[in-house]
């Protein structure tokens, strides 16, 4: 009699159980899809395959469209420099970037003049 | 005889592709930049990525390595405005997801 009560409490507590673990499972599902390391890498493939814009750049080494080459050049060696000692690769990577990314620019401008 | 000739070539041949091979892997590695811009909506990774930690680090490491990285690009020693705001948002971004730890 007490081995039938035991046996009804076993199979209704492992009902309970897997309740709650699917629904557990089908919200994990859902964050997922939302974030998580699939979305982001899609995120990723769309954003960051997008080149460096001139406005950004000239953001980033902190300067406008009147300034000189030579000013914007040394501004970045001076940021490429401190970040080489004290910052992250990234941040030089994209202080490089936007050396670059100008001086195609300047350069493509200079070809439009000519 | 020839056994023993066909024996001691593929041996040679063998320490040399080994040498080879080991001074390949061993050679001095030029890191390549990062491409692009900034995304245009910061993630965690990108913000480890301009502190230079790990996701998982800890406050302290996260705190340490953003006074670092400000130090090198603050506004009054020349940095850009850009870049500070850039730092600060990743600092934000890693202490507030480290600070509330939640389960979801």
């Amino acid at each position: 009699m007490a081995g039938k009560i035991i046996a009804n409490l076993i199979i209704l507590g492992s009902g309970v159980l897997l309740r709650a673990f699917s629904q557990a499972y089908r919200q994990a599902l859902a964050n997922a899809s939302k974030t998580g390391v699939a979305q982001e890498a899609i995120q990723n493939l769309s954003k960051s395959s997008k080149a460096m814009t001139v406005q950004e750049a000239r953001m980033i080494l902190g300067i406008n469209e009147n300034t000189s080459v030579e000013e914007m050049l040394k501004k970045y060696e001076n940021l490429f420099e401190r970040n080489a000692n004290s910052g992250s690769f990234y941040l030089q990577s994209k202080i490089q970037r936007a050396k670059e990314c100008l001086e195609a620019a300047e350069q493509a401008k200079d070809e439009k003049e000519t | 005889m020839l056994t023993g000739l066909t024996v001691a070539a593929a041996a040679l041949a063998g320490k040399y592709s080994i040498q080879a091979w080991k001074s390949f892997m061993a050679r001095p590695r030029v890191r390549k930049f990062y491409p692009g811009g900034f995304q245009s909506v910061m993630t965690r990774r990108e913000a480890a990525l301009i502190l230079g930690v790990r996701e998982s680090s800890e406050l302290s490491k996260v705190k340490e390595a953003h006074r670092k990285v400000m130090s090198a690009n603050h506004p009054d020693r020349g940095g850009s405005t850009y870049l500070a705001a850039k730092i600060n948002e990743a600092k934000d971004l890693l202490l507030g997801q480290t600070r509330g730890a939640s389960a979801f």
